[in-house]
């Protein structure tokens, strides 16, 4: 029980922005629920409110709070998946004792704090409405498990991500961790019995897999032998010229296109609307420019071999990652349009998707060239901010005065402008050192 | 007159508060073998890295064939090859399409010599590389540093992986390389032995300073235990000067000191009325005796 105790800690303070965060959503969640539950958000809003004037933005307030903490709270649990994920693949825990699982009770119970926090505050957020507060707790818990437990996953995918793609699985896995719980929300009486199974039979067959892995991993060799499986193995094959591609890792574009197809085509099975299937390709978009930040460290082995200067090399790098962004843009478009033509888009929306897709992988490009060192705050904040902008766009272009989406799409090229300029400037100063260091940082976190 | 390989002039670098390598000035003459010995964490590969223009400086200078090494020009980066600690190879490739890639960059490229080591060190050229064990990648690593016959090659614990047999190949390869007197090798290694038996200069790195720089020789004649066996008993204030260690037992004294001289030790022995005898000691004891 020690052993999951010390890791579930690890997993809430392991990092110092993790303790801040930890503490954030102890406030926040002992503040928003006692605050919801003593003046719930009906009896704020309705006509015998107990507080006068400004109740509805104390309302607002009240349910901002428990909300917040609930997001903190799940980020401040962000090391689970990568400390889950990494200890899983060492030697070590094949030697600790129980330590298989010790290491899923553990996760499990993090999952399980996550959850009952979230249906907390549900339950605090309906505690006066007139309906049965019998099972709200129990169904907000199912749906948590549900949205949290692959959100998880994706962040350990995301973080694994050492080329396109894990960025791509990433990807892919947004589009259930969004589209699902909303699936169920939406049907007007919602009984969980039907996610309930679906989740409890996963997570059974996810726990026995990763608890008798081991042993299936010591028969998995006289299978293979008796059905004599060819073992899959990519190869590369070296052309004259390509050398520079090869060593960055941009040598057969082709290739993160084509995979492209895949995350998109699951994509289909859950989503309709137009606006997110925008947000979607967007986001595919951004990811395959994105891409650009591996090939920082990676430029090291080319300083000392060839005749460019930093300068010269991030010229070369863009331009060879502008070359992999049109190959996954030509794909994305043709899928847009195929996928537009299918579920019957309206032809402006298809008209606003060529802009987006062609800002998001510049976006995408030049926040990925930015990364030379360590990411600061001031990275975080206009990265974030740029994905909101054409986020915005996405979601809400079909509505907008044709002056706004002009407004929005010239910020957004300002801002790819900007990030492009302090690649460069970044790049005249480049150390490899601190590149690299930001990467062992990363890899020992795995 | 034959100029500096490298001439570093008070380096020093930090990254934000915390500083890796404080003050640093040494040279790298052609002919030179310079070993790099320091703790974990002293700063071996920063300075390498420095040398090689990876990272610039925070404050001094360091200078690769007259050039400031972070705008190292071309001219100046075909004369160089480097080990990294970790290797670079492109694991999808073949151990022949590496050597092919990473030679399409030298105009120089030796693939005789590489077809020859490449027999000797029993790489399998058609091997995939994500197939290779941690020593073959090693020394595949080792072979695209030498294709272009570098003046001046960089090696940041090159041998660390391999078996004895091919450190010793190794080795020999290096001796080879720096015995025209024109080329010159710096390599960083925890393997004591191997420096002592490779390098006529040594740089050992300490507390972010170049605690000492020299001919490996001089290092050894310079620092030695001392044994003092006196007639009758040692005076209890009795302590030798510029000792790294020292233990006094009756009559009987030992101690590790450094910057020894014959002069020195005539003192010593008659200003005690004592036998000294001095024994010297190994690269490894001496390294330990500077770090206790």
């Amino acid at each position: 029980m020690n052993a999951v105790l010390r890791l579930v800690m690890v997993y809430f303070t392991g990092a110092r922005v993790q303790r801040w965060m930890s503490l954030s959503t102890l406030i926040l969640l002992t503040f928003g629920i006692l605050g919801l539950w003593n003046y719930s958000a009906l009896v704020l809003i309705g006509p015998k409110s107990k507080i006068s004037g400004g109740s509805i933005a104390f309302s607002a307030l009240l349910v901002m709070v428990p909300i917040i903490g609930v997001l903190t709270l799940f980020f401040s649990a962000a090391l689970m998946p990568i400390v889950f994920g990494h200890l899983a693949r060492t030697k070590q825990l094949h030697a600790l004792p129980y330590g298989r699982s010790k290491l899923l009770i553990s996760a499990l119970l993090v999952l399980g704090i996550v959850a009952a926090m979230f249906a907390s505050v549900v339950k605090a957020l309906y505690v006066s409405f007139p309906i049965d507060q019998g099972p709200v707790f129990g169904k907000a818990m199912v749906i948590a498990a549900l949205t949290f437990s692959p959100m998880y996953v994706f962040l350990w995918l995301i973080s694994r991500a050492k080329g396109a793609l894990g960025s791509l699985g990433g990807a892919m896995l947004i589009i259930p961790c969004l589209a699902l719980p909303f699936h169920f929300v939406q049907i007007p009486q919602p009984s969980i019995r039907m996610p309930l199974v679906i989740g409890a039979v996963i997570l059974v067959a996810c726990a026995a897999a990763f608890l008798m892995g081991p042993r299936w991993r010591s028969w998995a060799p006289s299978v293979v032998l008796k059905w004599n499986i060819p073992k899959p193995e990519i190869r590369s094959k070296y052309r004259p010229g390509s050398e520079f591609a090869l060593l960055v890792g941009v040598a057969r574009p082709w290739m993160l296109s084509v995979g492209l197809i895949f995350p998109v085509a699951v994509a289909t099975l859950f989503v309709t609307s137009a606006n997110i299937w925008l947000c979607y390709l967007m986001l595919c978009s951004v990811i395959c420019g994105g891409i650009s930040s591996l090939s920082v460290s990676r430029s090291r082995s080319l300083w000392l071999r060839g005749p460019w200067s930093r300068s010269q090399l991030f010229s070369r790098l863009e331009a060879l990652h502008w070359r992999q962004n049109a190959y996954c843009i030509s794909v994305l478009l043709v899928l847009l349009v195929a996928i537009g033509s299918h579920l019957g888009f309206r032809t402006s929306l298809l008209a606003i998707g060529i802009p987006l897709l062609l800002l998001g992988a510049a976006v995408g490009t030049y926040l990925g060239l930015m990364m030379t060192r360590g990411i600061g705050w001031l990275d975080s904040m206009s990265a974030v901010g740029a994905m909101l902008l054409m986020l915005v766009i996405a979601l809400y272009a079909a509505d907008m005065p044709t002056a706004v989406l002009v407004g929005l799409d010239a910020a957004v090229i300002g801002l790819s402008i900007t990030f492009r300029a302090l690649a460069q400037r970044r790049w005249t100063q480049l150390d490899w050192v601190l590149c690299r260091s930001a990467a062992r940082r990363e890899s020992q976190s795995l | 007159m034959n100029h500096p390989h490298v001439v570093a002039q008070q380096l020093s670098k930090s990254f934000g508060k915390h500083e890796v390598i404080r003050d640093v000035t040494a040279e790298v003459a052609p002919g030179d073998i310079v070993g790099v010995l320091g703790k974990n964490g002293a700063g071996k590969t920063t300075l390498l890295e420095l040398m090689l223009g990876f990272t610039p400086a925070t404050s001094g200078a360091i200078q690769i064939f007259g050039r400031d090494s972070f705008k190292m020009t071309n001219d100046t980066k075909s004369r160089v090859g480097f080990v990294p600690q970790q290797d670079e190879l492109i694991n999808q490739l073949t151990a022949h399409d590496q050597l092919r890639v990473i030679g399409s960059f030298y105009r120089n490229w030796d693939n005789a010599l590489i077809q020859k080591l490449s027999v000797i060190w029993e790489i399998d050229l058609k091997e995939r590389v994500r197939n290779m064990s941690v020593g073959q990648r090693q020394k595949l690593s080792i072979l695209l540093s030498l294709g272009h016959h570098p003046d001046l090659l960089v090696l940041d614990e090159p041998v660390a992986s391999l078996d004895p047999v091919a450190r010793r190949q190794f080795l020999e390869q290096i001796i080879e390389i720096a015995a025209d007197g024109r080329r010159a090798v710096v390599f960083s290694s925890h393997i004591v032995s191997d420096i002592e038996r490779l390098a006529n200069k040594i740089w050992i790195l300490k507390d972010q300073r170049l605690f000492w720089s020299g001919e490996i020789d001089t290092l050894k004649e310079s620092v030695v235990r001392i044994h003092v066996r006196g007639k009758g008993l040692l005076p209890k204030d009795f302590e030798i000067p510029n000792a790294y260690s020292f233990s006094l037992d009756g009559a009987y004294a030992v101690a590790v000191v450094r910057d020894w001289t014959p002069a020195t030790h005539s003192r010593l022995a008659n200003g005690l009325d004592a036998d000294v005898e001095m024994q010297s000691l190994t690269l490894e004891e001496i390294f330990l005796e500077m770090h206790r």
